[in-house]
């Protein structure tokens, strides 16, 4: 008997509820459950939490040779002194500007402010090299006021000061708006009828109670700054940080110094960021005294005049560096010549689109593997699966490799399972695992968390199985939190730079590669029609992004 | 409110549920204490207590959704110990329903049959039969979010009915609706219990509610269960001075013991009045003791107790006047609305007091002091 288009289709319907029965049995096997969620956690300590501690501390001996070269400890410090005094003015900056926006998003002040809240993204969700090559090419090489008498100025401190600004404050504003918008305008409204101005009202009730939102933005924008590499190296021009001068103690071959300032920057960074959140909470501020400027500061004029600024600061300082690359070179595209090598693949473009395949291949197998492991960790943590104590110890494991430098990280992993002989390919996988890792499990702790346990226990007590209450209840409803965390965890992965070039000097992904045309002086051209595409897949990922993340109710790392 | 529900009587097993010393801690924090208590075949139980005395933990070690530190569950004479909630038989419905938002009402209903292996079509004619029963018919395509509390309410149950599971674990069921609505569904409960044959076990704060569906009402207070028992039972005997302030109404009167004589026992109260109660075993002379008596109980218009009226409070069915004794003493006093209207009572009057001594429950004075005693949490 031939077989029907329907009649195949309703035996794969068959064939499928076969098998979640047959899965179904299987979750209630509770050696099964413990086997998944003690692969997760031997995945979490054997990959993700001690290649990224062991590599680096396993060559603590190459400590001693720096401190016996006076030269290069003192570079070394200075290379450190100069990330933390970066990272710490940048976190400062992103909240001073990035709350008063955070505060226009939430409260929809104005109509048009939907569109600002949808660019804000854009910075977040570009990889950083396109980021770093607008900006060298915005305030360095073709500044836009030229003709103005406007000269732009030299790559340096200040070009990575206003680099790392435009790709933190981004992250700085969607965490407080996320925060903002969960408050409850009560407090606030009772603050006003009580005789608290606006902005006495907003000081004194809402910031506060909005503190952990600061102090996790400070925290994020602190890490990112302490991170970034490939961009970083593009403006750097003479200045030095710590991840600048890892880069180039690799260049050179120097291992002690690039293991010290690893060594030293992961310590730091932890210190700080523990520092941080210790002293963070504990901190009274702002102080409840009202004073006698903040009815005057609360005046429409001074609003309009404040929000005003805001939006230029977030125009000039995020949004144009974003977008310049596009505005400056987009006339490439006109040049049918080099339209023609880029996609018949001739010469150098080749090895471009194979670097784009590479990052998108790391990028796709990163999620996917983040995501097998990272669901039963985020189980774990959420529903504290394996007692409170191991849970809270986990969440709070799983988020050291987000306050790691990249490049610090790379180094590490590097110096675990180098002598072990993995290709390249495999080495970035490992690097990329590690730094996504803590953004998967996040998300789907936050979106776990968001999920009513009753909603489980119901489905339990009615007849379902781990997994049946798995696939038809907590997955549908969210899908799409998983989904926003997954396409998160995918850019990351492609925007990651420090860490890939600290693992592996062949492998060439395509940020890597960008960095390495940007800095090479014969090839401005091929770095801004390589920059173009790059920016024109990530605005298709934004898009997709912004889809899931709105469906997903805001729920993302 | 519910139609016709012959159709799901088929399959008729009860089960009993027996906890033999189950307890719990959460974090140092005692839930559950020694608890022993068999729950009958197709009996339906009311837990009472206040806030926190571990009421829902009580369901959730039966549901099988938490597991007690110590102790054993016996459903049907079998361990539950180890055994996964979705089979153990019973089924749960929350506090606030637990309905999948992304799931319309009939397939919230048959989400539980199809879980447990039934066929899509036999699932759907049960749906069906049960949609009929909670009178929700119109609403099966409908989203919980459509829906009012009453019929998310109806839709919970259904859900548990429709699985055909005989114990169903009720928690606080009733909370979310209006008085009038809540007054509808507890009749209806009780019904369908009765005619299903299911064991209940249905957890509450609210005293009328377990009064009037309760074959056994058991008392829970930090965790222990206090008393257990038919609920005019527990209502006319507590057995502790908790039981008896917490069930119902009760006014507690403090003082020593006067004097024992033949069949009687004289309390001599703070203020220097003395009231009479029926002798119990003991109490000796001297002995510091409570004697508990319901607001309904005293006698208004004859009686050694003389009383200035001091409050006046109409409830509709009853009203509550409050009595100030000599020494600043106030007994609540609940009359009837037909004794009320004929009494004529003023702020001011002076009245006598009877409190029959056939009433009075008498109660040890406890070390810990009254106020500790009668604390809820």
């Amino acid at each position: 008997m031939p077989v029907t288009g329907l009649s195949r289709a309703s035996w794969f319907k068959k064939k499928m509820r076969r098998i979640m029965i047959r899965l179904d049995k299987l979750s209630e096997n509770r050696i099964v459950s413990f086997s998944i969620y003690f692969s997760s956690v031997a995945f979490f300590l054997g990959i993700i939490l001690l290649p990224s501690l062991l590599g680096v501390l396993s060559r603590i001996d190459a400590v001693q040779e720096v401190f016996k070269n006076r030269e290069l400890l003192e570079k070394s410090f200075s290379a450190i002194f100069s990330s933390i005094a970066l990272a710490a003015l940048v976190s400062f900056l992103d909240v001073a500007a990035g709350l008063p926006l955070a505060w226009l998003i939430a409260k929809r002040k104005y109509s048009w402010i939907r569109l600002i809240d949808y660019l804000s993204d854009l910075p977040m969700i570009i990889p950083t090299v396109i980021l770093g090559y607008s900006t060298l090419m915005l305030w360095c090489e073709e500044p836009p006021f030229l003709s103005l008498g406007f000269p732009g100025i030299s790559p340096g401190f200040i070009t990575v000061l206003l680099l790392h600004f435009s790709f933190s404050y981004p992250v700085v504003v969607r965490v407080l708006v996320g925060k903002l918008m969960e408050l409850d305008a009560t407090y606030e409204v009772a603050a006003r009828v009580l005789g608290a101005s606006s902005f006495t009202a907003a000081r004194t009730v809402s910031i506060p109670m909005i503190k952990s939102g600061i102090i996790a933005s400070l925290i994020l924008s602190f890490a990112r700054s302490l991170s970034e590499t490939g961009a970083t190296i593009m403006v750097a021009g003479s200045f030095e940080n710590g991840p600048v001068f890892i880069k180039r103690s690799i260049d050179k071959g120097l291992v002690s110094p690039m293991v010290f300032v690893s060594l030293m920057l992961i310590v730091l960074s932890v210190l700080s960021l523990l520092g941080l959140r210790i002293l963070g909470f504990r901190l009274r501020v702002p102080f409840r005294k009202a004073y006698k400027i903040e009815p005057a500061l609360s005046s429409k004029k001074v609003t309009c005049a404040r929000d005003l600024l805001v939006i230029l600061i977030f125009f000039f300082f995020v949004l144009l560096p974003a977008a310049y690359v596009i505005i400056a070179r987009l006339p490439l595209v006109a040049r049918l010549d080099l339209v023609k090598q880029v996609f018949f693949q001739e010469g150098i473009w080749a090895s471009y689109w194979l670097s784009v395949m590479n990052s998108y291949a790391i990028g796709f197998l990163t999620t996917v593997v983040n995501v097998l492991f990272g669901l039963p960790m985020a189980i774990i943590i959420s529903r504290r699966k394996l007692g409170r104590v191991f849970s809270r110890i986990l969440d709070a494991l799983s988020n050291v490799s987000i306050i790691m430098p990249s490049v610090a990280l790379g180094v590490s992993i590097s110096l675990f399972w180098g002598a072990s002989g993995i290709p390249d390919f495999f080495m970035v996988l490992l690097a990329h695992l590690c730094i996504t890792f803590p953004y998967t499990v996040a998300t789907m702790v936050s979106a776990f968390e968001d999920l009513p346990v009753e909603l489980e226990e119901a489905g339990r007590t009615l007849g379902g199985s781990p997994f049946a209450v798995f696939r038809s209840i907590v997955l549908p409803i969210a899908k799409y939190s998983f989904l926003s965390g997954a396409i998160l965890t995918f850019t990351r992965s492609v925007n990651e730079t420090g860490a890939t070039l600290a693992v592996s000097k062949t492998f060439k992904t395509v940020s890597v590669l960008l960095v390495d045309w940007v800095k090479s002086p014969n090839m401005k051209t091929e770095a801004g029609m390589g920059t173009l595409i790059l920016m024109i897949i990530s605005l298709v990922f934004l898009i997709v992004f912004r889809y899931f993340y709105a469906k997903g109710g805001g729920r993302a790392a | 409110m519910f139609s016709d529900i012959s159709t799901l009587k088929e399959g008729v097993e009860l089960p009993e549920v027996v906890l033999k010393n189950v307890g719990k801690k959460f974090n140092g924090i005692t839930a559950l204490e020694d608890i022993n208590i068999t729950f009958e075949d197709g009996e339906y139980a009311c837990v009472l207590g206040p806030t926190g005395s571990g009421k829902t933990t009580l369901l959730k070690v039966i549901a099988g959704l938490v597991e007690p530190d110590r102790g054993e569950v016996y459903i049907d004479g079998k361990s539950v110990k180890g055994i996964p909630p979705e089979a153990i038989g019973a089924v749960y419905m929350h506090q606030q329903y637990a309905l999948f938002p992304h799931l319309t009402v009939s397939q919230n209903i048959s989400f539980g049959l199809l879980a447990r292996g039934v066929s899509e079509e036999d699932a759907k004619r049960r749906v069906l039969e049960v949609l009929e029963i909670v009178k929700l018919g119109k609403w099966a395509d409908a989203y919980p979010r459509e829906l009012s509390g009453g019929m998310q309410q109806r839709v919970a149950l259904a859900r548990c009915l429709a699985t055909g599971a005989k114990l169903l674990l009720l928690d606080e069921p009733l909370g979310a609706l209006d008085a009038r609505l809540r007054l509808e569904v507890r009749s209806e409960l009780a019904r369908i219990a009765e005619e299903l044959n299911l064991t209940v076990i249905h957890v509450t704060h609210d005293q009328s509610e377990a009064m009037s569906l309760a074959d056994k009402l058991v008392l829970l207070r930090n965790g222990r269960i206090l008393q257990a028992g038919p609920p005019e039972e527990v209502y006319l005997k507590p057995n502790s001075i908790f039981s008896a302030y917490f069930v119902g109404e009760s006014i507690l009167l403090e003082g020593a013991i006067k004097k024992i004589n033949g069949n009687s026992i004289f309390i001599e109260l703070r203020n220097g009045m003395v009231v009479e109660a029926l002798y119990e075993e003991g109490f000796r002379e001297g002995d510091l003791a409570v004697a508990a008596v319901r607001c309904e109980d005293i006698i208004v218009g004859e009686g050694p107790l003389m009383g200035l009226l001091k409050e006046i409070s109409f409830l509709g069915s009853f009203s509550k006047i409050v009595f100030e004794l000599p020494g600043g003493m106030k007994i609540p006093v609940n009359i009837p609305l037909a004794d009320f209207i004929k009494s004529n009572f003023r702020i001011g009057m002076a009245l006598q007091l009877t409190i029959p001594k056939e009433r009075i429950r008498l109660f040890k004075y406890p070390e810990i002091g009254i106020a500790k005693e009668i604390e809820a949490v």
